[in-house]
């Protein structure tokens, strides 16, 4: 429940503060939010699993996040920046789809 | 040697889906049970709280700043179309601004023109702006209509001899021929489609638009004839160009309409500057001292030839001269560029 406080006072900070984001780091961004997303999933699902560790939730994220904005970087700098983007959305959507589909299980039985 | 596993060409697949949970988690959950600790921590550390308000912050930042590109290019969108309508307006205002300083300069050099007593001049002024398009003109007259036929227009149509025009489309040379019979006919002034012809006009096409004064035309061609409504009527009837729009009713089924009008107007055409030019009569020095002149050089040098074959031969001696002298410079250059090259080793 807190954690899901802390997610709202996130998002409201950010509609309050509305950072302008350099535009540098605008390609970024959307990767940043899917490996973001991933580790978040990741984390909901060891809570039901009974197996969450905090300091493996904050370092699965931070790694998510790096490694993909580094493939993304690399991408770009090889001209290939769209395709290795595709290729980390691929990856950690089908991470995020079956970690729904676990906490599914465990919530709804089903 | 072990059996293979069924799926084992999906082994990507298969370790997406199943190593889908951080194999960390199980790793440091082991840990902490065989050190006596409970298999998981709770969610309300710290640190778990401070990464969800990152995370809710990134979503959000993420969210607008991804958003505000869209919008970005809607805005310079909407800052052009009003750009384009503010000078439209612009251009509007300042049309009605010229027209009606040209009634005020009218009107000025009517009355100065009165005042004078030249009356005569005024009268002049006034034919001579019927007559090359730069006022409005009504009276009777006569209408040309012309139309593409059906099959042009329904899109079957095939190509009108070696033009390349479609055949039942009406074309800007047959807008000429129109106009250039109705000139021939007597006509005193004569637009298409509310475009006055005026001395500087011209009758083109772009592709497939006909162009008159630049102005694109949208069909039906309506060409307007000013003039003695009966007499234009029958000579242009009988003119080639009557019978010329006759073969093209009859072989391309262009329709053709022509009817008499006791009163048309044709509007006034974009206006030019006024170029006034008067032939003066015989007798100018320097226009029949031209041909004598260049009779008597002819003469000479029919006769004389030695005399050219040496001023030839003076040229060409020129020439060399001046060759060499600009030769000279470039070979000062070359000579040059080894010495520089000697003294850098």
């Amino acid at each position: 429940m807190i954690p899901a406080i802390g997610l709202f006072v996130g998002v409201v900070l950010g509609l309050l503060l509305h950072p302008s984001v350099p535009l540098w780091l605008q390609p970024y961004l959307p990767i940043a939010v899917i490996a973001a997303l991933d580790a978040v999933f990741g984390g909901v699902r060891a809570v039901l699993d009974g197996i969450f560790v905090d300091k493996v939730f904050v370092v699965s994220f931070l790694s998510n996040v790096l490694v993909a904005a580094f493939i993304v970087f690399l991408g770009d700098q090889l001209g290939v920046g769209s395709q290795l983007s595709t290729g980390v959305v691929v990856v950690l959507g089908i991470r995020i789809f079956s970690n729904v589909a676990a906490i599914r299980r465990h919530l709804f039985k089903a | 040697m072990s059996p293979r596993r069924v799926d084992e060409s999906m082994a990507l697949i298969t370790e997406l889906r199943e190593g889908s949970l951080e194999a960390g988690y199980a790793a440091a959950s082991a840990r902490r049970v065989a050190e006596g600790q409970p298999s998981h921590t709770s969610t309300r550390s710290p640190l778990v709280i401070a990464f969800a308000v990152i995370v809710g912050f990134l979503l959000v930042v993420s969210a607008m700043a991804l958003r505000s590109a869209t919008s970005v290019v809607e805005q310079a969108r909407a800052e052009l179309i009003g750009q384009i309508t503010a000078r439209q307006e612009a251009g509007d205002a300042l049309a009605e601004k010229v027209s009606a300083l040209e009634a005020e300069v009218a009107g000025a050099r009517s009355a100065a023109l009165g005042a004078s007593g030249q009356s005569g001049v005024l009268s002049q002024l006034a034919f001579l702006q019927s007559v090359t398009g730069v006022v409005a003109v009504t009276g009777p007259g006569l209408t040309v209509t012309l139309d593409d036929s059906a099959d042009a227009v329904s899109g079957a149509d095939a190509a009108r001899g070696s033009s390349g025009f479609e055949a039942g489309r009406v074309s800007a040379a047959d807008l000429q021929i129109v106009s250039n019979g109705l000139w021939a006919a007597g006509a005193e002034a004569i637009s298409i489609n509310g475009q006055r012809l005026t001395t500087r006009s011209a009758i083109r096409f772009a592709g497939q638009a006909i162009l008159v004064d630049f102005r694109p035309l949208v069909r039906p061609y309506v060409v307007t004839a000013i003039g003695d409504a009966k007499a234009l009527q029958s000579s242009f009837g009988s003119s080639p160009t009557g019978s010329y729009l006759k073969s093209l009713e009859d072989n391309y089924g262009i329709p053709v309409a022509i009817s008499g009008s006791a009163s048309l107007t044709c509007p006034a055409g974009v206006p030019s500057a006024l170029v006034s030019a008067t032939a003066r009569p015989t007798g100018i020095p320097s226009t029949t001292a031209a041909p004598t002149s260049t009779a008597t050089s002819t003469r000479s040098t029919s006769t004389t030839t030695s005399t050219t074959k040496t001023s030839t031969s003076k040229t060409s001696t020129a020439k060399t001269s001046t060759t060499k002298t600009a030769t000279s410079p470039i070979t000062r250059v070359t000579t040059s560029s080894p010495s520089t090259t000697e003294i850098r080793p």
